[in-house]
């Protein structure tokens, strides 16, 4: 029988820390309803804008430019998306074995203290690393994207592609790759950035105006890909904070289960010893007093 | 010689009428004759009691069946007497020296007294010499010393008889001098068992009987209260003979120690005195005491015994077995959460002591590797609660290895048995201490971080991990 005082200071040990999945299963909840939203209003601005580069390439002088077209790849830049604090489940894990799986000459960028931490300890190429909080801030996605859009034009990468978390539903987030640049045909982007975000968002109409340029097509052309390219990293991070909060929220569920089930255990192991030394003592009781009444 | 009458019978406590002035000494043998569906057979009874006016209380030791009052009792003026010497080699005795393997009586030799007086505080052993085992649990972490006194606490069923078989086959049977075993209140098929091993292994010399190495002493738990309570003392008589007059170093085994105890407390209530924690009898360490420092080393020759310890309802707090635990030199506690993981000797490596563990004794590797496995086990213990909530995976990496390597550790601890061979069809395995510390230091390394968990499960040497199929 274990010791009395014992249980009871694990039952404590393991309420603290139940009440304290608890809060963070509810904070997480919130959270993820707030990325959730943050997450599908990005989805229209960002098929918005898919549509608006595709029309403009494809209806008039612009074309070509320093994110078209092919390079020979010599080195991959990877952008890996991953969250700063643990207790997220699977998250972290399942991406990091996803990323296990890349080979070849790749240079990484890491978003989340976590992902740093895995890519070093693997010894993987990090040239440099990032954090974005939970509010996902455009500026602090800026940061990356320009960072990696350097790197693209100077030649010291020669693709740049994100791994991160696709938010499946509140239960399933899966590790995805997705190749940002070089750009290739916008029509095909176009269709399969709509397949993945779905119908929510409403065909645009079809724009087939001719379209004026000022000061000249070139200058402006640059500047949108470079924002549509800013804006596609800054969608997926935000689908990769709905993906962390849901994780944990599920996880600190779980965790939250789990130590009841722990407390209900042991309060029953507490119990029986209990009644087992009150059994123990009216025993011996009762023998003492009829062995003395003889 | 006088002769009393039987004046009342209560189980095996028999209260003798003498005449004033003629009644026996306490712990004087009681003997009669008496019938028992036709068959005649003797009665030995020990005086516990005066109870005055020429009565005494005494315990029979054996059946009281069929008694009734006015019969007579002799007193035989002694204490009961064990046959000493090398003529009991390769026999089995009863409590009072009887012996019961079908083989005729011994009778011109030397008997002693069964209570006697324990050696003087200077004529003790203090030297602390290390006696290999060749399992690995033990070796590690509760190593035995050489004359010491060990202990194998466990609950029903955890394996305690099984250890205590092993470290017969591994030490008696490679020891060159003699051993003593008292079976008290345990199952007779065991003594059995053991007889026919024992004669196998050439312990005992069936064709050659003086030539065998070892004596049996039986009460086990088909014989009354009184037998069970003195047979412990029975069996350690003839080991204290070869000890003092022989000078040899003897190996005595007592499984199990706690019926003992609990012979005692069965019949403390029938003499009349009131039970003391959890119903033992208010006399339960004096009683303790009484066999325990008898169990000792001198500086002419070594009683090294081994004692299986029951524990009630696996309560380690449970008087008897707390009684025992402070006599001990090294303590094995058989867990049953181990056991029930298939781990098997079920050793507790937390709970398990040995005074013999340190630096001085062992030498700093061994000690530093065995401490090792501790801190290791016991963080992952620690750490048992939280990997229940949270996972494994919310570990931070020092401590997911730290997990890893317990769980290769607990398996490692594992080890087939000799003895167990007929129960897992794996051929037992010896293992050496220098190979047993190799092992786990270089599981605690981290050599070993890349082979898998069950590779480590019921191997002897590291070795044996190493060569493994998978």
């Amino acid at each position: 029988m274990a010791n009395m005082r014992d249980i009871r200071r694990r039952i404590k040990g393991v309420k603290n820390t139940r009440q304290i999945t608890k809060a963070m299963q509810l904070v997480a909840a919130s959270k993820m309803k707030k990325a959730q939203d943050h997450a599908k209003s990005g989805r229209a601005y960002s098929l918005l804008l898919a549509d608006m580069i595709d029309s403009l390439y494809n209806n008039g002088e612009a074309v070509g430019g320093t994110f078209f077209g092919d390079r020979k790849v010599k080195n991959r830049g990877v952008i890996v998306v991953g969250t700063d604090k643990g207790l997220c489940g699977g998250l972290n894990s399942s991406l990091f074995r996803y990323i296990q799986e890349i080979e070849g000459e790749v240079k990484f960028v890491s978003v989340g203290k976590k992902v740093k931490q895995f890519l070093s300890a693997s010894q993987r190429n990090l040239i440099a690393d990032f954090e974005v909080t939970d509010k996902v801030p455009f500026n602090e996605v800026r940061v990356v994207v320009e960072f990696m859009l350097k790197a693209y034009v100077e030649g010291e990468i020669d693709t740049v592609e994100v791994v991160y978390t696709q938010f499946v539903n509140t239960l399933v987030q899966e590790p995805e790759r997705i190749s940002i640049l070089p750009l290739g045909d916008l029509t095909e982007m176009r269709a399969k950035l709509r397949d993945r975000y779905g119908d929510e968002v409403g065909e645009s109409a079809k724009d087939d105006r001719e379209i004026l340029f000022e000061p000249n097509a070139s200058s402006m052309t640059e500047k949108i890909a470079s924002l549509f390219i800013k804006q596609q990293i800054y969608q997926l991070i935000l689908e990769a904070k709905a993906s962390e909060h849901s994780a944990r929220m599920v996880a600190m569920k779980a965790a939250t289960d789990n130590a009841s089930k722990l407390v209900d255990d042991l309060t029953l192991q507490y119990n029986r010893a209990r009644q087992a030394a009150i059994t123990q003592e009216i025993l011996e009781i009762a023998a003492a007093t009829s062995s003395n009444a003889e | 010689m006088s002769k009393g009458k039987i004046v009342q019978v209560i189980g095996a406590v028999l209260d003798v009428q003498f005449p004033e002035g003629t009644v026996p000494e306490i712990y004087d043998a009681l003997e009669m004759d008496h019938n028992v569906g036709g068959e005649s057979s003797k009665l030995v009874l020990e005086t516990q009691q005066h109870l005055g006016e020429g009565r005494v209380r005494a315990v029979a030791m054996s059946s009281t069946d069929g008694l009734v009052r006015g019969m007579d009792v002799v007193n035989t003026g002694a204490p009961i007497t064990v046959p000493v010497g090398e003529k009991v080699l390769g026999r089995i005795f009863n409590v009072t020296g009887d012996a019961v393997d079908n083989r005729p009586q011994l009778e011109d030799t030397d008997r002693w007294a069964i209570h006697r007086a324990a050696p003087a505080l200077i004529e003790q052993d203090t030297e602390a010499n290390i006696l290999e085992t060749g399992i690995k649990v033990i070796d590690l972490i509760c190593p035995f010393i050489k004359g010491g006194k060990v202990g194998a606490f466990g609950g029903a069923g955890v394996g305690k008889t099984v250890v205590i078989m092993e470290l017969i086959n591994n030490i008696a049977k490679a020891h060159g001098g003699f051993s003593v075993f008292a079976g008290v209140g345990e199952r007779s098929r065991e003594g059995n068992d053991l007889y026919h091993e024992m004669a196998e292994a050439g312990v005992i010399d069936l064709e050659n009987i003086e030539k065998s190495k070892v004596a049996l002493v039986y009460g086990q738990m088909n014989e009354p209260p009184g037998a069970r309570m003195r047979v412990a003392l029975s069996g350690l008589t003839m080991a204290e003979y070869f000890r003092d007059e022989k000078n040899q170093d003897v190996l005595l085994f007592v499984d199990n120690v706690f019926r003992f105890s609990q012979a005692g407390s069965e019949v403390s209530a029938l003499l009349g005195r009131s039970p003391s924690a959890v119903g033992y009898q208010p006399t339960l360490s004096e009683e303790m005491g009484q066999l325990q420092e008898r169990i000792t080393s001198t500086k002419n020759g070594s009683i090294t015994s081994f004692q299986a310890v029951y524990v009630p309802a696996d309560d380690l707090t449970d008087p008897a077995p707390a009684a025992t635990f402070a006599h001990l030199d090294s303590t094995i506690v058989l867990e049953r959460s181990i056991a029930e993981l298939g781990i098997y000797p079920a050793v507790d490596p937390l709970a398990s002591v040995s005074n013999a563990l340190t630096e001085d004794i062992v030498g700093k590797e061994h000690f530093d590797v065995a401490r090792g496995v501790q801190a290791v086990l016991q963080r992952y213990n620690d750490l048992q609660d939280l990997i229940a909530i949270l996972g494994l995976d919310e570990l931070s990496p020092a401590d997911k290895q730290t997990v890893y390597r317990a769980r290769k550790i607990q398996k490692f601890l594992s080890q087939p048995f000799h003895v167990a061979e007929v129960f897992t069809g794996v051929a037992g395995q010896y293992v050496s201490v220098k190979d047993t510390i190799k092992g786990f230091k270089m599981i605690l390394d981290g050599e070993l971080d890349d082979i898998a968990e069950n590779d480590f499960y019921m191997r002897g040497s590291i070795d044996g991990v190493l060569n493994a199929d998978s």
